[in-house]
């Protein structure tokens, strides 16, 4: 397989994304403010040393900060333009092109995403400085790369799904509604609300596959996972991956066969 | 009248258009209900180890989480067709609106309903109702009080907004503004008591998201009363009059060009 057409994609819409910087600079708001905002609620809850569901004041600062990056800045619903190009026709173009739909958008999708990526780290760096005497870095430096290997996959998993849904428009007119629902409900059960491990029914969340876009490499990071566990958790990610993978393709062939190519 | 009828057949006219997608509006109602759901379920893990929240009681902070959920369908109902103005101006295309004859702000409020958010407002209504059942000592007769002062929450958040957006009268692209609003809206998911000092302050007065969704519950669990009102009354004047300065400031500063 030739990797350069999808590597160009991924630059080229770098390259388009930074274009609008002023997107990029306002991304910064989502990055920022909401665990500013929960820090308040936290302190009153955990404030004078108390801890809940073995989180201090400085765990459950540190989860919002790391777990807000990484929800925050994943494909959870990939891009509605691949519904609009079905519904309109435009789907078509892409066809004559040798190249893999899923792959091509995925590079496109990575490279969009890459301003936002770095505009959000500065974003959560600002956050722990203001935040500096409760947030707290891995007492073993090897923890930030593997949490961020962990997303990294997450991320690929987390585009799969919005692809899929988005794929939902060879069959319904307008996706945005099931597109939106779903990507609440990722954020919810990637750990964007709240730490998962702290919820009732706690075992059913941690079920899931999303847990590995937030909540999973906030533990890593925050050294709430022992070492030995690691290669099992990556194999299970990469179990779902497959499958979700696996479950786009076939949505993609199925709904191929259900395309018309109308609306030109 | 015009006014009333005009309104009225905005409203019409939005529910055969909504009507086409009847399950784009269903999912619309799961979206919804993950994130009061999500509100809850936050509420719930704190509550399940601690008796109270900086003063707060359970069920007032599920009246929280239900009202603020019935606050933000309001606004998403009624008064998204503000999102329109920067687009307006952009395109040169406000003249649409400034000849017609009803208010324009009025116009551009309530002119793209979005009456799929309507289906959503149980949702808030159910975490509400949810709340006031586990408050023991409520006191009905103040449901009047509080539903001026969730109409009062709206009509700040509405005139927040548009003194937002009247600012793309000097900005032009002020989408990515919007975004601010609602991630400044995390603050109000909170009990006020959780603020303190020049941060309460802050979001009492010039930022006034805490007023927006606690003060209605404060008002009905009997922590406050007219006081209250007479606060968001004078928050309601100083956004009104913000945002007509800045409506006529824009004006005049409008040339109609554009695409």
């Amino acid at each position: 397989m030739r990797l350069r057409p999808y590597l160009r994609a991924l630059q080229v819409q770098t390259q388009s994304t930074l274009r609008y910087r002023g997107n990029v600079l306002a991304f910064l708001s989502y990055v920022l403010i909401p665990p500013l905002a929960v820090f308040f609620l936290w302190r009153a809850v955990l404030g004078g040393g108390r801890t809940l569901g073995g989180y201090d004041l400085s765990a459950m600062v540190t989860y919002y900060i790391v777990a807000q990056f990484f929800v925050a800045n994943a494909p959870l619903s990939a891009w509605s333009e691949i519904s609009e190009e079905i519904r309109d026709g435009r789907l078509s173009l892409w066809l004559v092109r040798p190249v893999d739909h899923f792959l091509l958008y995925l590079s496109r999708n990575l490279g969009a995403w890459i301003p936002y990526w770095i505009m959000g780290l500065l974003g959560a760096a600002a956050v722990a400085g203001i935040l500096h005497s409760h947030f707290r870095l891995p007492a073993e430096a090897w923890r930030g790369p593997v949490a961020l290997g962990f997303w990294l996959v997450g991320v690929v998993l987390a585009f799969a799904w919005g692809y899929t849904l988005n794929l939902l428009a060879f069959w319904t007119e307008r996706t945005a509604g099931i597109v939106g629902a779903a990507d609440a409900a990722a954020v919810f059960l990637a750990g964007g609300f709240v730490p998962l491990d702290i919820l009732p029914l706690r075992e059913v969340w941690l079920f899931l596959p999303f847990r590995f876009v937030g909540w999973f490499p906030a533990q890593v990071f925050l050294g709430r996972v022992s070492p030995e566990r690691l290669p099992g958790e990556l194999g299970l990610l990469l179990g779902w991956l497959f499958l979700f993978v696996a479950g786009a393709k076939l949505i993609w062939r199925l709904g191929l066969r259900n395309y018309q190519g109308a609306g030109l | 009248m015009s006014v009333v009828r005009a309104t009225w057949r905005l409203v019409s006219l939005r529910v055969k258009w909504e009507l086409f997608f009847r399950l784009d509006a269903l999912f619309g109602f799961l979206g919804g209900l993950v994130e009061v759901v999500a509100g809850v379920l936050l509420f719930e893990a704190i509550y399940g180890r601690v008796r109270s929240i900086a003063g707060w009681s359970r069920g007032e902070a599920m009246a929280l989480v239900g009202t603020l959920a019935i606050l933000l369908e309001l606004e998403r109902t009624l008064l998204r067709g503000l999102h329109h103005l920067p687009g307006a101006v952009e395109e040169g295309d406000l003249e649409l609106f400034l000849t017609r004859p009803v208010p324009t702000p009025l116009l551009l409020a309530f002119h793209r309903m979005n009456l799929r958010a309507l289906w959503r407002l149980p949702l808030g209504a159910g975490a509400l109702a949810y709340g006031l059942s586990l408050i023991p000592a409520l006191q009905w007769p103040r449901l009047p009080l509080y539903l001026l002062s969730l109409g009062l929450s709206l009509a700040i958040y509405g005139l927040m907004v548009f003194c937002l957006v009247c600012t793309s009268f000097w900005i032009v692209r002020v989408n990515n503004l919007f975004w601010l609003v609602y991630d400044l809206a995390e603050f109000a998911r909170y009990p006020a008591g959780v603020y303190r000092g020049a941060v309460r302050f802050l979001l009492t007065t010039l930022l006034p998201l805490v007023v927006l969704s606690n003060f209605p519950v404060m008002v009905l669990v009997g922590r406050g009363g007219w006081g209250l009102i007479g606060h968001q009354l004078g928050v309601l004047s100083g956004f009104a009059a913000l945002g007509w300065g800045l409506w006529r400031a824009g004006l005049r500063r409008y040339q109609g060009a554009g695409g």
